[in-house]
């Protein structure tokens, strides 16, 4: 590195300046006029849009005449200003309705939400799982993420059934129901499907796009042997894995632990990890995993007690963990962490031997190996924790079962992870360094990726979108989750579902992810991902 | 002279336990939840949360508890950096904000004297106009800009420099990362240092002791740099002060461009995650640095100048 290069392409410099430009406070690109020009939806969407304002005048707000005056709430980011006003510019052409766009920053906004101090708002969400359930029980009754006051019976009860169900065929259909029912009422409407966007230098390898954007750090290397630089994205909140809750932790501690499986690195479905074997007893409520024999990093052998302590250590009512509800499939997990019952043993958990670990399950679970190689569901040593407290996962103290180790963790500079030799396929990690990056900062990210000392970064300025992903180092990938907006369907105007319904079809999302979101986004015109094969899906549109 | 550092401290002491007071408050009073995110937390989980981090007591508790802990140097654990102690967290921080302030402040008075004194000795000629040119472009161009700029022109289009971060080793390479922040955050202060210096000088080169020197037929280097250089700082002296403690507490910006980690981060971050503890240790050490800084500037006034002494 270093001396001076003229060598630069004057597209690259050219587009520096833009970002200049944009620091300065004028846009680089305008968005387009929504519903202005030739939309790829064309009729359809104008059809749409006769539709909606037959609705409204039906509600008793013909060409919007007599509609309140409603304020969009949103959370403050570059992207979220365009997608609103963006909409509210075809509420307004479409529906002659004017809407009025508040912003407030992250924190305020999940507050308003969650008090449902808000009239209608954009929002997202992101599959935990690789199940259509991860998308449909938040909105039953009373779920802390419905958000929107909406209520309904059978919805409930679908899901409930549906979750109990034990073959697959009759599963699906039900929350093919579930999601009709949704795209009937709709408290919610959807917009896009994301994306997952990413750059990644030439060298890299065993770095695989895919659905859930997990990428287990044990096949990722750089082909020169140095070490590989991953911008995180954020500064991690903890290395503990029963108390972890987000995605720059679990980026991290899939690489530092190993669950009973593992994801598999192209697929990110579930594949043998601790567990070389298991069973499923007949009425798919017993679970019985037979471990391999694999090591601590510190050389003690991993056992199934491990297991059974860490998930035990995570229904504590004492922990101070958000993600305990990963558990709640366990026979008895629910109970113990929310205090009705105090005995341990009411929990479906026994280790037959070292190396046998037998979980009940309240009900069958179609998804249940699914959840094996998630955080919540790491093992966790016992005496490291009661030796050190809540210091267990500094550096020094840390001890773990995956195919990396920590030696170093600069808060706000970097983490850096070494080839731990005590994994048992230490032969098959090819990496012997990692470094993490917690950028927080788009454009910061992206500068540090362009001069050549970050190798991938997991998010893309979006001015530059057009011209990166040209480049062969862009990724796009279709990613598990939908953006959306809901309603507050306690309070007019949303109490009426004719004027939801109305909104729902007024937005034009080809233009939408055409035009202003312009990195490969599909337009959603239902909610569920389109991404399970053989699931039936309600178009929002199709009544 | 010991009475009025002890009277001086003791307001101080105040000061600061004023501000942790409502600090206290006025953070619980924000909207939302260390807790929060895009998962609403579960009643089960809000009561773990809350029982673990004491929040199930009355405010009054919490606040007398908290204080007890301040006193005893406790700063206690921070809401996001969930295996972290704010204390593990804040010193690291400070050192890195005070090497880059240090460096700052240097280039500031090593580029900003020489450049006043430079336009007083040849004033209004081309080098005066160069220099205060330069000086108000300091006072003009933000660091939101020139930070961005910099890089883009030393790091990307020339390669001449590592793009941002923190030094991880002592080579000249990794050294050189201190460079643009640095320079970025002196640049303003550059441009006051050098505008205080030339009016500084310009007043002593009308001085009696000047006149008598050039009278003597000494060259007029020796002149400025000799005699009249000395008292024509004394502005800048008195600026250095203040100018240490905006530089220290007052890189936030720069911080986030070229992503360092410095105390300015935990500030900033820590309001946005409604992290408690964190932001009230930021709070209270960026409080008791500008107290600290001032009484060092009253002390070296009263230093200088006899007067002070017996007020």
């Amino acid at each position: 590195m270093g001396g001076a290069s003229w060598g630069r392409s004057t597209m690259r410099r050219l587009s520096w300046l833009l970002a200049l430009a944009a620091l300065a406070g004028c846009k680089p690109e305008d968005p387009p006029a929504a519903n202005g020009g030739p939309a790829a939806g064309g009729s359809a969407q104008e059809n749409r849009i006769a539709q909606a304002r037959k609705l409204l005048a039906e509600a008793g707000y013909a060409d919007g005449k007599g509609f309140p005056t409603i304020e969009f709430l949103y959370s403050t980011s570059e992207t979220n200003k365009k997608i609103a006003a963006a909409l509210q510019s075809m509420w307004k052409t479409g529906l002659g309705v004017e809407v009025a766009l508040v912003n407030t920053e992250w924190k305020t906004y999940l507050d308003r939400l969650s008090k449902m101090d808000y009239q209608f708002g954009l929002r997202g969400w992101i599959g935990d799982y690789n199940d259509p359930n991860t998308f449909l029980d938040m909105f039953m009754t009373g779920s802390g993420n419905n958000n929107t006051g909406f209520s309904n019976d059978e919805y409930d009860e679908l899901i409930r059934k549906a979750n109990a169900e034990p073959d697959k065929d009759e599963r699906r259909a039900m929350l093919e129901r579930v999601e009709e029912i949704l795209m009937t009422e709709l408290p919610i409407s959807p917009i896009n499907f994301y994306v997952s966007q990413q750059m990644r230098k030439p060298y890299v390898k065993g770095w695989h796009s895919n659905l859930q954007s997990i990428h287990p750090l044990k096949s990722a290397y750089r082909e020169d042997g140095q070490t590989l630089v991953i911008n995180n994205n954020a500064e991690i909140q903890t290395l503990d894995p029963g108390i972890a809750r987000g995605v720059p932790e679990h980026r991290v501690q899939i690489g530092l632990y190993e669950g009973l499986l593992n994801y598999h690195p192209e697929t990110s479905e579930p594949i043998p990890g601790a567990a070389e074997r298991w069973e499923v007893s007949p009425d798919q409520r017993t679970y019985t995993f037979h471990l391999r024999e694999c090591r601590w990093s510190d050389g003690k052998p991993v056992t199934a007690r491990d297991f059974e302590y860490a998930w035990r250590r995570v229904l504590d009512p004492a922990t101070p963990t958000d993600y305990a509800y990963q558990l709640f499939y366990i026979k008895g997990g629910r109970a113990f962490r929310e205090g009705t019952s105090i005995d341990p043993r009411s929990i479906g958990l026994a280790c037959r031997d070292d190396r046998t670990l037998v979980v009940e399950l309240e009900n069958p679970c179609a998804f249940f190996l699914n959840l094996m190689p998630f955080f919540t569901y790491y093992p966790v040593r016992k005496d490291i924790v009661e030796r050190h407290g809540t210091r267990w996962t500094l550096p020094e103290n840390l001890v773990c079962n995956g195919a990396f180790r920590v030696v170093e963790r600069v808060t706000n500079q970097h983490l850096i992870l070494e080839k731990n030799p005590e994994y048992w396929d230490a032969a098959n990690v090819r990496q012997q360094r990692i470094k993490f990056l917690p950028i927080d900062t788009v454009s910061t990210a992206f500068s540090k990726y362009d001069a050549g000392e970050c190798d991938i970064i997991t998010s893309v300025p979006l001015e530059f979108i057009r011209k990166l992903q040209t480049q062969p180092d862009f990724y796009a990938h279709n990613y598990l989750g939908t953006s959306y907006f809901s309603f507050n369907v306690t309070r007019p105007p949303f109490r009426d579902a004719k004027v939801r319904r109305a909104f729902a079809l007024a937005v034009d999302r080809e233009t939408l992810c055409e035009n202003i979101l312009k990195g490969g986004q599909k337009p959603a015109y239902n909610y569920v991902p389109t991404s399970f094969p053989g699931f039936r899906h309600t178009r929002l549109d199709s009544r | 002279m010991f009475g009025m550092i002890a009277r001086r401290l003791a307001a101080g002491a105040l000061t600061v336990f004023t501000i942790a007071s409502l600090c206290f408050f006025i953070t619980r009073l924000a909207p939302g939840n260390p807790f929060s995110g895009e998962r609403q937390l579960s009643k089960e989980a809000m009561e773990s949360l809350n029982r673990y981090y004491g929040f199930d007591k009355p405010i009054l508790t919490q606040y007398a508890n908290t204080m007890l802990n301040y006193l005893q140097g406790d700063f206690g654990p921070s809401y996001y950096h969930k295996d972290i102690t704010v204390h593990a967290l804040i010193w690291p921080a400070l050192k890195v904000s005070t090497i880059l302030g240090a460096i700052a402040f240097c280039l500031a008075l090593m580029i900003g004297i020489p450049l006043g004194v430079l336009g007083a000795a040849r004033q209004n000629q081309l080098s005066d106009h160069a220099a205060m040119t330069v000086a108000v472009l300091g006072i003009c161009v933000p660091n939101f800009l020139l930070g961005p700029l910099l890089k883009m022109l030393f790091a990307h289009a020339w390669k001449a420099l590592p793009v941002d971060s923190w030094p991880e080793n002592f080579t000249a390479w990794e050294l050189s990362r201190l460079l643009m922040p640095a320079f970025t955050l002196a640049l303003v202060h550059v441009a006051y240092v050098s505008r205080l210096a030339r009016a500084g000088m310009l007043d002593v080169l009308n001085r009696d002791y000047i006149r008598t020197a050039r009278a003597k037929g000494l060259s007029e280097p020796a002149i400025v740099l000799k005699h009249a250089l000395k008292n024509a700082i004394t502005p800048v002296v008195s600026y250095a002060g203040p100018m240490a403690a905006v530089i220290v507490t007052g890189s936030i910006v720069v911080e986030k461009i070229f992503n360092i980690p410095g105390l300015g981060q935990h500030f900033v971050k820590s309001a946005l995650d409604r992290d408690h503890p964190l932001l009230m240790g930021s709070i209270l050490v960026f409080s008791t640095l500008i107290i600290l800084f001032n009484l060092a500037v009253d002390l070296a006034y009263a230093w200088l100048d006899p007067r002070v002494r017996t007020e």
